[in-house]
């Protein structure tokens, strides 16, 4: 499948702060891709690099088979900003119509799809009220909803659900798996990791302008080596398990879990526990949240977050 | 479009500032109240009531001299008769007998400004005449007035006139009785706005007097004397002193000092204010993202976005200029468009300021700073202006009077050249305005007499415009948001 995003070795260095340290990453066609990583990561800047926002300092990036930095290739990208503020003398109709006229929608197009884009994000019984008089979940919402109107091929989103109530969310999590079906490539930043784990097929995870993990949801979730285990009767044959080199603790409900040695199989335990004449009622490998994931992740590595990079001085240059 | 969908965002915003709103209703009431004026053509005979006093006084008057002069002369007007009846009595025909009375032989004249009666005993010795006797040619004054106002020298009648000598001084004057007709003739159009069709001189019966039969034609109505009445005739403004005026003045008078000059400058320097918002506005943080990631180059958003700026004082002037261009067209019947002229000219001086103000929002993104910037770039010109008037004034003057270097001359002249002509396009906007006068109504404005070249005033300050424009969008294209 062909790549809609893809980035080479992306730097981008704000004066003294290097805020992207070569980053390699590539999303494909109807993905939906989700970035995490603390504040000051580099998330946003990795996106505005994609949409032109923000020069590059060196490496490659792609956008739809071409480089970034051209207009013509952003009629083809729909994006919500992080923190965003609408010009606040339009109502939300003549916002969207706006955009669409930037994109160069016709007149009749716009007609049809602008009411029917905010009524899919909520908003169509406000649609012809001034912004400044909406809630922040309402101008989340617009947000999004200025971010599809042209049915863009690739959607960055920044945040999507901030500020969002959890009906929302989950209308905006529906309107993304919309899109997906209908072939788009979706490509959010969130901190809600719960969020993600629902939408996204794959995640990286960033720190300090690197991308130190990516792959699917299962694949960050899963801890590998590790057996939940539950049989009948009940009484685990701990200190067998033991000798032979595996690590036991009983976990809630009565089930052990148990912790493979290096280069080793749980089926050395699931005869031990035949053999004794257990019957196994309950064996699957542990998963893990991706917030457990990331929580694990952010505290095994350095910090990230711009507090972290004020006091250390080796960030700078 | 895109240009169209930004430029439709400006008047979207400018619409939501209500102080444009402010103006505009403002613009509108003044309208309103100019629809209120009348204005009465002034009867013929009661003019000549007017050129009795006025004729003496008039004669040193042409081209605007510094001083001016009564000339020991009486002038009186008899035998009155219409000729030809007209609705507006611009349009009519008239005839009339002028007698004058010329005073004492060598007392020549009176000046307001300068202590210059020639052999008067009371006078003579003041200060500023060097010696007044030597101007004691004993000439009739009358034929003095006539050969002064034959004198196209300006310079030399000026000499003659403050006691300083120079040709017509030391000369012995005569005149003949077609250059006295011609007076007569010159002095009604050039003055008091009558144009004159036959002029004779009746054979003279007494030395000191001299009489004239007078036969008017038809006038241009705009060159007449008007009366004016506010709020539809509830306050005539002759009974409260002021007296009738030239049409064509009246307009200009209001077209170029209140809506060229105080309207003009409130709505600039609000201008200033209200678009000094726009630029910095849009590239807020979370505003600029989304736009930058629509399909626009970045020069096109902040070109279009200066576009939208400009609009704001188009759209004001249109609305100013427009509608009391309208008003006083209805009441008046002067339709000559020219002073609609002010409308793209209006905004092309704030296009010189507006670029600037573009320019200090794109490289800080304050609003403060754009505003407080432009306007010290603005009172900048301005007192750059009145030191090279000053200084062109000091040019002027022969060399050993002059009171600046010649370096500091070409220093000015230097600055005159580079500097973007704001003074320059509101003395082309003066001048366009001139045209609802007549010819002789303009010569007798100074600003008649200014010399300005369009092609430096647009070239120049155009240069500006797109250089600020242009530096702004470099700026703009490098910078991360």
């Amino acid at each position: 499948m062909a790549n809609v995003i893809e980035t080479e070795g992306l730097v981008k260095v704000y004066k003294q702060v290097q805020a992207l340290k070569g980053v390699s990453l590539s999303v494909k066609k109807g993905e939906v891709f989700g970035l995490l990583g603390q504040n000051g990561a580099g998330k946003t800047t990795l996106i505005k690099i994609l949409l032109g926002i923000v020069k590059k300092t060196a490496g490659e990036a792609a956008l739809l088979g071409q480089r970034v930095g051209p207009a013509e290739i952003r009629k083809r990208v729909g994006y919500l900003p992080e923190d965003h503020r609408f010009p606040e003398y339009h109502t939300g109709y003549s916002l969207m119509d706006f955009y669409g006229e930037l994109y160069k929608m016709g007149v009749n197009d716009r007609k049809k799809k602008i009411p029917e884009i905010l009524e899919q994000v909520g908003i169509a019984g406000r649609m012809h009220s001034k912004i400044r008089t909406y809630s922040k979940g309402m101008k989340q919402r617009l947000g999004v909803a200025q971010a599809i109107l042209h049915n863009p091929e690739v959607i960055f989103l920044d945040e999507p659900t901030d500020g969002v109530d959890p009906v929302g969310r989950r209308e905006i999590r529906e309107m993304i798996e919309q899109r997906k079906k209908n072939g788009a490539t979706v490509f959010v930043n969130s901190h809600l990791l719960g969020e993600i784990e629902l939408m996204c097929d794959r995640v990286a995870v960033m720190q300090r302008g690197s991308l130190v993990r990516v792959g699917t949801v299962d694949e960050l979730t899963k801890k590998r080596n590790t057996y939940v285990i539950g049989t009948a009767p009940v009484n685990f044959p701990i200190e067998s398990v033991r000798q032979a080199g595996y690590a036991v603790k009983l976990v809630e409900g009565g089930r052990y879990e148990v912790e493979l040695p290096e280069n080793q199989t749980i089926d050395p335990v699931l005869e031990i526990l035949h053999t004794k004449g257990f019957r196994l009622r309950h064996l699957v490998e542990k998963k893990q949240t991706l917030e457990d994931v990331f929580i694990s992740m952010i505290e095994s590595s350095e910090p990230g977050v711009d507090r972290a990079r004020k006091n250390r001085g080796e960030e700078r240059l | 479009m895109t240009p169209l969908a930004i430029l439709k965002d400006s008047i979207r915003e400018n619409r939501d500032s209500k102080i444009l709103l402010v103006l505009m209703i403002l613009s509108l009431l003044f309208s309103f109240f100019l629809l209120s004026m009348s204005f009465e053509p002034v009867s013929f005979d009661k003019m000549l009531v007017k050129t009795d006093e006025v004729l003496p006084l008039e004669v040193g008057n042409r081209a605007k001299f510094a001083n001016f002069q009564k000339f020991n002369f009486q002038a009186k007007t008899t035998d009155f008769q219409t000729i030809e009846a007209a609705r507006n009595p611009a349009n009519g025909k008239y005839k009339f007998r002028l007698t004058i009375e010329s005073g004492q032989k060598g007392r020549i004249y009176r000046s307001f400004a300068g202590p210059i009666i020639k052999d008067d005993p009371e006078l003579e010795n003041l200060p500023n005449v060097k010696d007044p006797k030597e101007k004691s040619t004993g000439e009739d004054p009358f034929v003095v007035a006539v050969y002064l106002w034959n004198t196209d020298k300006t310079g030399e009648r000026n000499k003659f006139l403050t006691g300083f000598g120079g040709d017509a001084a030391n000369q012995k004057i005569s005149i003949t009785p077609e250059q006295m007709m011609n007076w007569v003739k010159e002095i009604y159009d050039f003055h008091l706005n009558t144009k004159i069709d036959k002029v004779t001189l009746l054979p003279q019966t007494k030395p000191n007097e001299y009489v004239f039969e007078v036969e008017t034609g038809k006038s241009a109505p705009r060159q007449w004397p008007h009366g004016i009445q506010l709020f539809f005739g509830g306050v005539d403004l002759e009974k409260i002193g002021f007296p009738p005026i030239a049409l064509g003045q009246l307009v200009y008078i209001i077209q170029n000092y209140l809506i060229n000059g105080f309207g003009a400058a409130v709505a600039i320097l609000l201008g200033i204010i209200i678009t000094s918002f726009f630029i910095p506005n849009m590239l807020r943080k979370g505003t600029i993202d989304i736009l930058l990631s629509k399909p626009l180059t970045r020069s096109a958003l902040l070109v279009y976005k200066f576009l939208g700026g400009l609009f704001f004082m188009f759209l004001f002037s249109l609305v100013a200029v427009g509608t009391v261009y309208l008003a006083l067209a209805i009441r008046t019947g002067l339709w000559n468009p020219a002073p609609l002229l002010l409308i793209p000219l209006l905004t092309y001086s704030f296009a010189v300021l507006y670029s600037v103000s573009t320019l200090v929002a794109v490289l800080t993104r304050n609003a403060t700073a754009a505003m407080l910037v432009t306007l010290v770039f603005s009172a900048l010109l301005w007192v750059l202006s009145v030191v090279y008037n000053r200084i062109e004034a000091d040019k002027k003057r022969p060399v050993e009077e002059q009171a600046l270097s010649p370096r500091i001359h070409l220093v000015a002249d230097i600055a005159d050249k580079i500097l973007p002509k704001t003074r320059d396009l509101d003395l082309i906007s003066t001048k366009i305005l001139m045209g609802m006068m007549t010819e002789t109504d303009q010569k007798k404005m100074r600003e008649s007499q200014l010399n300005v070249s369009w092609e430096a005033a647009f070239g120049v300050s155009g240069l500006y415009i797109v250089g600020f424009v242009g530096l702004s969008c470099w700026i703009f294209s490098r910078k991360n948001f």
